[in-house]
């Protein structure tokens, strides 16, 4: 007997269960509490009504995290969706109580992390924490898995560079959390040019 | 065997990828630094993941009883 709160593919326990990650992969990508939550709002309705395009059994989360980054870049290009810095997330720790050492190496490592290009953010946060795989990853971010794992490594890697030659910016301010976003665009534009696909 | 030179701060591990290793062997992952490395990341995360839904979202997955094909 089919759930009463069945739509087309999915169930609304399944989509409720994504939203706290959309909302931190949206986070992540914007730097910015409300423009993330606009994000995934427009991701939800969108999913809503492409729900019929959904292949049952396939990865919800990853479906919508499909949509959500689609629309970050599409409003990124419409010049509609303004990036601004995470001053409103300054003086959050972990949520989990920790001493205070534990709180410093979290600040130092958070600073050291929106100090990493757009791209390099996203793969971290998709790799290293969403627990997507890189199949899945690489199919949301539309290259190859190698693509992926080059970029997971890079930014691993520079980010404890960041954090060992102790170029941590002082304020969060100083943070860019559109840095690289430009180079990321210029690869998505030159690849659709090349698939003849509109931009 | 960690490099000392390379000792990590605050109580976290020494933020070199490898450790050290004799000449002639291959460099070993860290894996105290993989494993603090990943933690600090799910710290970062979960900050966000473990906020209350806020009602409007709930509000939205409320539209998909309305939206469900007739039988």
């Amino acid at each position: 007997m089919p759930d009463s709160n069945d739509v087309a593919n999915f169930r609304e326990a399944d989509l409720l269960a994504c939203i706290p990650h959309l909302r931190a992969y949206a986070r992540f990508l914007t730097g910015n509490r409300e423009r993330a939550d606009d994000l995934v709002q427009d991701a939800l309705l969108r999913a809503l009504t492409a729900a019929h395009q959904f292949q049952p059994g396939t990865n919800l989360k990853a479906w919508i995290f499909t949509i959500l980054r689609n629309l970050f870049y599409n409003e990124i290009r419409k010049n509609r969706l303004k990036v601004q810095s995470i001053d409103d997330l300054a003086g959050d720790g972990p949520s989990t109580p920790a001493t205070q050492e534990a709180n410093l190496e979290f600040a130092d490592f958070r600073r050291a992390f929106w100090q990493l290009g757009q791209a390099q953010r996203e793969v971290l946060i998709m790799v290293g924490a969403s627990g997507l795989s890189y199949e899945e990853a690489a199919a949301i971010c539309q290259c190859a898995v190698g693509t992926i794992k080059s970029r997971v490594s890079r930014a691993r890697r520079e980010l404890l560079k960041i954090l060992q030659d102790g170029n941590l910016v002082q304020s969060r301010a100083d943070s860019d959390p559109t840095a690289g976003l430009g180079d990321v665009l210029d690869l998505m534009i030159e690849r659709k040019s090349t698939a003849g696909e509109e931009v | 065997m960690v490099n000392k030179d390379r000792q990590g701060t605050r109580g976290r591990p020494a933020l070199s990828e490898t450790q050290g290793v004799a000449p002639g062997e291959a460099p070993q992952p860290n894996v105290a630094m993989d494993r603090w490395f990943q933690q600090q990341l799910t710290l970062l995360y979960n900050d966000v993941v473990n906020e209350p839904v806020p009602k409007e979202f709930l509000e939205i997955l409320g539209k998909i009883g309305k939206n469900k094909p007739s039988s």
